[in-house]
């Protein structure tokens, strides 16, 4: 059997070839159409007309066959792509809309997923002004619901944001799937992104009253506390600097230098240990050491807090006077002393300073016209040795500020 | 009266001629000289079910005709208006014979073409372009020859059922 396929047949006849044309505006009557709905009969009707070999007409003669459309399911869930709650909040509400696109009546079951926990916690869902606690009271309510052709119907979700979930992102997609043909589903996500605030606080803020002395090679440390007062995790620059001419910023958190970052979880805090030294400057002098955090989320929001210095020092006094062998009588610069007498000297250190002192030493030449009997101190902690009238006295505990500690020596005249 | 019978023997020959013409030109061959059938060609749906189609699905629609009469016919025009809502599968028509030229009505059977065309203005041009599939409207098969008594002519063309989720265009009918 030959078959011949339209456009190679019409070539052969050109005579019907005569285009017919049709501007814009007729193609204007195109328009969408639904599927053909559950049910319709397509009639097909053919026309023959013909001639004999004579030229005589006859009628035309019809046939026609008739098609009858089934169900095909068809559904779609349109709704928000994303949403921005605060955090935390309650009741919140994204509406999702389903629409029987297939060609028949239909219903619908709802499925869910929320791809990150604890961001939201769906608190209950309205279909038709009617709220239902849990999904499977929904889908026994939409189970009775009839969705003609094209026809839609509304589902709300109603859900809370826990708290300090600012910034984190989870996907909530609902799913609507046909109950004549559970095969056909579709669905809608939305991604929920709690609204993000940003805010930090250091802490302290001055009161310490720290007394440091020069550090000599010694650095010092402060231990400042950044707290993220935001609902979501922020990073922050942190500076460190200082108000006055003491004190050398030495390493921030660690790291060498004024400044560095660090990230901070929602309402938490950390501990920045500030390491710094402070310079061979007069006992008095004051500085402020300061550290700055501001969020990298919103660099508007910024906070410092500060400690404050007071350089000290120590400042020993020494003291010696001359007494009688009883320790109790003072030989006066009038008094008079013997040969063969044996007299005792009192040295005493007194530390007027703010800091306590250590390695406190005494040495005393006694003078030739004396001969060097013995030493002793005021009490523990002295180390006193001689090589003849040279006395050396070392304190091996801290002179505290304030505190005054002596020794005796004792001489005889020669 | 030799004549006068010859001229009543013409005279009746003539009557039947005429009876038998008038009887020709009045009336449809006494057999069934059209056929129409449909096949469902989706997958989903079995062959011998040609009465039920989903959306989406293609309907293969075939025309025999049948040379019924006494003698041989011809001029011999097969019209199929594209039941309103399906469309036409550009292509798909074809006949059993080489003499025959398929043709297209995108205007409701008021024109026929080969190949339909439309006229698109593109950055202030008229150009012909060829119409969509959705605005064929007819199906036509033009036989030029002769078909001979109890000869047949086969013809089909495909239509789709538009589609579930789709956003078909379609023309008015």
């Amino acid at each position: 059997m030959l078959w011949t396929r339209s456009r190679s047949a019409a070539r052969t006849l050109g005579t019907f070839a005569v285009a017919s044309l049709l501007t814009l505006a007729a193609a204007s009557r195109l328009h969408a159409q639904s599927p053909t709905p559950e049910g319709t009969v397509i009639t097909n009707t053919a026309t023959v007309s013909f001639t004999d070999a004579n030229g005589n007409t006859y009628s035309s003669v019809s046939a026609s066959v008739n098609v009858t459309v089934g169900f095909v399911a068809g559904v779609t869930v349109t709704g928000p792509n994303t949403a921005t709650p605060a955090s935390p909040s309650t009741l919140n509400t994204v509406t999702y809309t389903i629409q029987n696109i297939g060609n028949g009546t239909d219903q619908v079951q709802a499925a869910e997923n929320i791809s990150v926990g604890g961001v939201i916690t769906v608190n209950h869902y309205v279909f038709n002004a009617t709220n239902y606690a849990t999904l499977a009271a929904l889908n026994t309510a939409l189970a009775a619901a009839n969705i003609t052709q094209n026809s839609t119907i509304q589902v709300q979700v109603v859900y809370d944001v826990a708290a300090n979930k600012g910034g984190v992102a989870t996907v909530y997609t609902l799913t609507a799937t046909s109950v004549r043909t559970n095969t056909v589903n579709a669905n809608k996500a939305t991604t929920i992104t709690p609204a993000q605030t940003f805010a930090v606080s250091v802490t302290p803020d001055g009161g310490q009253n720290l007394q440091k002395l020069p550090s000599n090679g010694t650095n010092y440390t402060f231990t400042f506390t950044v707290n993220n007062t935001g609902n979501g995790a922020d990073n922050f620059n942190l500076v460190a600097s200082h108000t006055g001419t003491a004190v050398t910023i030495v390493s921030v958190n660690g790291v060498a230098g004024t400044s560095t970052a660090v990230a901070i979880a929602a309402s938490s805090s950390t501990n920045i240990d500030v390491v710094y030294s402070v310079g061979n400057v007069a006992a008095g002098t004051t500085d402020n050491i300061v550290l700055a955090a501001t969020s990298v989320g919103d660099n508007t929001k910024t906070d410092n807090g500060t400690a404050d210095l007071t350089v000290i020092r120590p400042a020993i006094a020494m003291g010696k006077a001359a007494y009688r062998d009883d320790q109790a009588t003072l030989i006066n610069t009038t008094d008079l002393v013997v040969p063969n007498e044996y007299i005792q000297y009192k040295i005493s250190v007194t530390n007027s300073g703010a800091s306590g002192a250590t390695s406190v030493a005494i040495a005393d030449n006694l003078p030739a016209q004396l001969a060097f009997v013995s030493a002793t101190g005021d009490a523990a902690g002295w180390t006193i040795s001689n090589a003849g009238n040279n006395v050396s006295a070392s304190l091996t505990t801290t002179l505290a500020a304030g505190a005054s500690r002596f020794i005796w020596i004792r001489a005889q005249v020669k | 009266m030799k004549r006068t019978v010859e001229r009543l023997l013409i005279t009746g020959f003539l009557l039947l001629s005429a009876a038998f013409a008038a009887r020709a030109q009045k009336s449809a061959p006494r057999q069934q000289a059209l056929k129409i059938s449909a096949e469902n060609l989706s997958a989903h749906m079995p062959r011998t079910d040609s009465t039920h189609v989903l959306p989406g699905d293609t309907v293969r629609y075939r025309l025999l005709f049948t040379n019924v009469s006494s003698g041989a016919v011809h001029g011999i025009v097969l019209d199929n208006p594209i039941p309103a809502g399906l469309r036409y599968q550009v292509g798909s028509a074809k006949s059993d014979r080489g003499d025959v030229a398929v043709l297209f009505s995108i205007d409701g059977g008021k024109s026929y073409s080969a190949e339909p065309t439309i006229d698109v203005v593109v950055d202030g041009r008229h150009e012909q372009h060829a119409a969509p599939s959705e605005m064929y409207t007819h199906v036509r098969w033009l036989v030029r020859g002769d078909v001979p008594k109890g000869a047949q002519l086969r013809a089909e063309y495909d239509a789709l059922v538009p589609s579930v989720g789709a956003a078909p265009a379609s023309l008015t009918k």
